[in-house]
């Protein structure tokens, strides 16, 4: 690779913000362009921590009846028909019926997990998508992951119908899954087929999945919102794990935000401004793998852009995101001095489609000096607009001398396979 | 001199100041603009032409290999895993702060853990083990830099560095560097002489430092042989990091007959966390098995009927779902003791 090599001309802002990111402050504006929103910092895990503690506990009464009610619903214990109904009902019914379902989800026995997953889908206390999503990831057992789904999709999280689609690919879950998926499209709005196929079956989850994707929100019209409170303490407790050097707790953090679609975007949003970088790259990263979903936070995300330790991801996200609002802010980061805003700037534009980049574009990939990141970003970022040849030569002829690194490109081949038939 | 005449004077010198910076920016290889201040050290690259000998141990380590190495990027989801990147592909931890949370960057990736994420400091300058204000790079001393919480923000993801703090190695000032990166006569261009440190990082995927970690023992105790590993020189648990990694005591006995089958005595290792099967049959469910630092484990095994000999093995596995003969077991230590 070669070494980046500061632009003529940009060498004197080059200075200008080294002295900045030495006084220990945010730079307020990028080499050029447009003033950018002013970013105040402020401590914001210590918050979150509060926000975490103040999930409610049921009182010692309520936990006592909760505890009975749970250990006949989720059939711990025998029981006669008539008390299991009653006590299922009730604990369904129950405000604090989370309690005793979330740990139950993690029970070591399979069929317990089950129960619990289906107790949780019943109970309509949408809070409870986010410990069903942890679940997802660690659950092994795959009539459990159906169960998992399906309580998800009742609940009005949309993640779960991937999972029912993989499972009606698999014979041993096939009718379960199937089953399951048929209900959540009808409860939808989708029309099916009296005795639709697996493949009528399998495109409309694929449907639903991808508008929920897009949108971040189920198409599912009962689903209740989730109770506020209990809702940000359990977003503020993944989040706050972020400050440990741990990073399985991050990493749950990142799959239940990312895949709670909407509901996480307003507290993702609060903590741009914190003064805890891996607060601030955590949310980031969030908001960019939701992409467009995550459109409210850009007002928020714009100030990032001067950060130097989390600006190459503020540009990321708002790429990802669809902010063309910020192509102002972003196009002169192409010629900057960072050699981190120059590589992300150069695939933002690109994935903004931003036209009047293109000659800039061109100019960064054709300038040898240039660092080769920068040159495979500017490639992709051109390749983005479809019919530049010689970006996607330049792409070809990396992969072909393996002189970059190879997985990054596939990284990048996927992402223009994803953007659509314009981008080859 | 008059007030005027004095701001031209200022403003020219500025003025040429300035232009000299861009014209330097401009045209010349990024490491010798350092005197200006306006260098950005982003690549190990830049260090090469001055630390040749460092840039190669460095290079094909485990640090520069970081982001590449297949095996990790197997572990990562090839990196879908984003966090992951934090570490193996670090920015300037001084930036971040040492023993705090890394942030990943996205250039460079063939660098993993560069020159740039432990040299560079908060304010854009390199840091080192002294000031050498007269060489390109201006190094300044840094205290920090040198401590065992650099090296915390990543190794502490598995507690290694909690283990050392636990351990005599920290209470007698033996800290990461001293065994990590022992101290070499290095030779400076103008041919004069200065102590550095090894940068091949050589821990648990090199093999004499994995031999000297612990002593290993095999001896015949009445109807029984009693296998024993005392950790004696690693300064944290061992094996450490990665739960993958394990130690084996592997055991099997001769008769006239011939040898029987090879037998897990003991496993040292930590469990994954949604692992539920106890690593030994003493360990309970979820139970670390690693060797603490300073610790020794025994482990009894009867002697069969007809047993003439025992053998012994102590085996490094990078992961727990190999067998022996698997590029990835490493045979650290054997024993043969005659029973009869």
């Amino acid at each position: 690779m070669t070494v980046a090599r500061p632009s003529r001309g940009f060498a004197l802002a080059a200075t200008l913000a080294a002295v900045a990111a030495c006084s220990g402050e945010p730079l307020a504006t990028p080499a050029t362009g447009p003033q950018l929103p002013t970013l105040r910092l402020q401590p914001r895990i210590a918050e979150l921590k509060a926000t975490a503690a103040q999930r409610s506990v049921p009182s010692d009464a309520a936990q006592k009846e909760l505890r009975d009610l749970g250990d006949i619903a989720l059939q711990l214990v025998e029981s006669d028909e008539r008390t299991g109904m009653l006590s299922t009902r009730s604990l369904i019914e129950h405000p604090a019926a989370w309690w005793i379902l979330e740990p139950a989800l993690a029970h070591e026995r399979a069929e317990v997990r089950q129960r619990a997953a289906w107790l949780c889908g019943q109970s309509r206390q949408t809070v409870l998508q986010l410990p069903l999503l942890l679940r997802l990831k660690y659950e092994l057992d795959p009539p459990t992951v159906v169960w998992v789904a399906d309580a998800l999709a009742r609940l009005g999280n949309d993640t779960g119908l991937a999972w029912l689609d993989a499972a009606i690919g698999v014979e041993a879950t096939a009718q379960a899954a199937g089953s399951s998926a048929i209900e959540a499209l009808k409860a939808r709005g989708v029309t099916l087929a009296e005795q639709p196929t697996w493949d009528e079956v399998r495109q409309g989850l694929r449907q639903q999945h991808a508008a929920w994707l897009q949108r971040g929100a189920s198409s599912l019209s009962d689903a209740p919102a989730p109770e506020a409170g209990q809702l940000a303490a359990r977003l503020a407790q993944h989040l706050a794990t972020t400050e440990g050097t741990q990073l399985r707790p991050v990493d749950d953090a990142r799959y239940v935000t990312v895949r709670a679609g909407v509901l996480g975007v307003p507290l993702l949003t609060h903590i741009l401004d914190a003064s805890e970088p891996y607060l601030r790259t955590m949310a980031l990263q969030v908001l960019a793998d939701l992409g467009a979903v995550a459109k409210p936070a850009i007002p928020a995300i714009l100030p990032l852009l001067g950060d130097p330790l989390t600006g190459s991801y503020a540009v990321r996200t708002l790429g990802l995101c669809g902010a063309s609002e910020a192509l102002p802010f972003l196009r002169p980061m192409l010629q900057g001095t960072d050699l981190e805003l120059r590589t992300a700037a150069a695939q933002a534009l690109g994935v903004l489609r931003d036209e009047p980049s293109r000659a800039a574009l061109r100019a960064r990939l054709l300038d040898l000096a240039e660092s080769m990141d920068v040159r495979v970003s500017a490639a992709f970022g051109l390749c983005c607009f479809g019919g530049e040849t010689e970006a996607a030569a330049y792409l070809a002829e990396r992969e072909a001398k393996k002189d970059y690194h190879q997985q990054t490109l596939a990284r990048l081949r996927e992402q223009l396979a994803a953007i659509g038939p314009t981008a080859k | 001199m008059n007030l005027p005449t004095r701001i031209v004077l200022v403003a020219s010198v500025l003025g040429a100041f300035g232009g000299a910076i861009a014209w330097l920016s401009a045209g010349q290889p990024a490491q010798i603009i350092r005197a200006a201040g306006a260098v950005r050290w982003e690549s190990s690259a830049q260090c090469r032409d001055c630390h040749q000998d460092v840039y190669d141990e460095w290079f094909g380590s485990h640090h520069q290999i970081a982001y590449t190495n297949p095996e990790v990027r197997d572990l990562s989801d090839d990196f879908r895993k984003e966090e992951c990147m934090d570490c193996h592909l670090p920015r300037p931890l001084a930036v971040t702060g040492f023993g705090k949370r890394t942030l990943p960057r996205r250039t460079h990736f063939d660098e993993g853990v560069s020159c740039i994420s432990c040299h560079l400091g908060p304010d854009g300058g390199i840091l080192a083990r002294n000031d050498r204000p007269e060489v390109p790079c201006k190094p300044q001393r840094s205290a920090d830099f040198l401590a065992a919480e650099a090296c915390a923000s990543c190794h502490n993801q598995h507690a290694t560095t909690d283990q050392w703090r636990a351990s005599h190695f920290a209470q007698q000032g033996t800290d990461c560097a001293s065994c990590h990166m022992p101290e070499v006569l290095r030779t400076r261009q103008d041919g004069s002489k200065r102590m550095g440190r090894k940068h091949v990082y050589e821990g648990g995927h090199d093999l004499a430092t994995l031999k000297k970690a612990s002593v290993f023992d095999v001896r015949k105790d009445g109807d029984g042989i009693v296998l024993s590993l005392r950790n004696v020189a690693a300064g944290h648990n061992f094996p450490t990091e990665e739960r993958h990694r394990a130690v084996d005591m592997m055991v099997r006995f001769v008769s006239k007959d011939g040898a029987g089958e090879w037998q897990r005595a003991w496993r040292f290792r930590q469990p994954y966390r949604d692992e539920t099967t106890p690593i030994n049959p003493g360990n309970v469910s979820g139970e670390n098995a690693q060797l603490p630092s300073g610790q020794q484990k025994d482990v009894r095994v009867p002697i069969p009927g007809g047993a003439v000999t025992v053998e012994a093995r102590l085996w490094y596995r990078l992961t727990p779902f190999v067998g022996d003969d698997d590029p990835k077991s490493t045979l650290l230590e054997e024993r043969r003791v005659a029973l009869q």
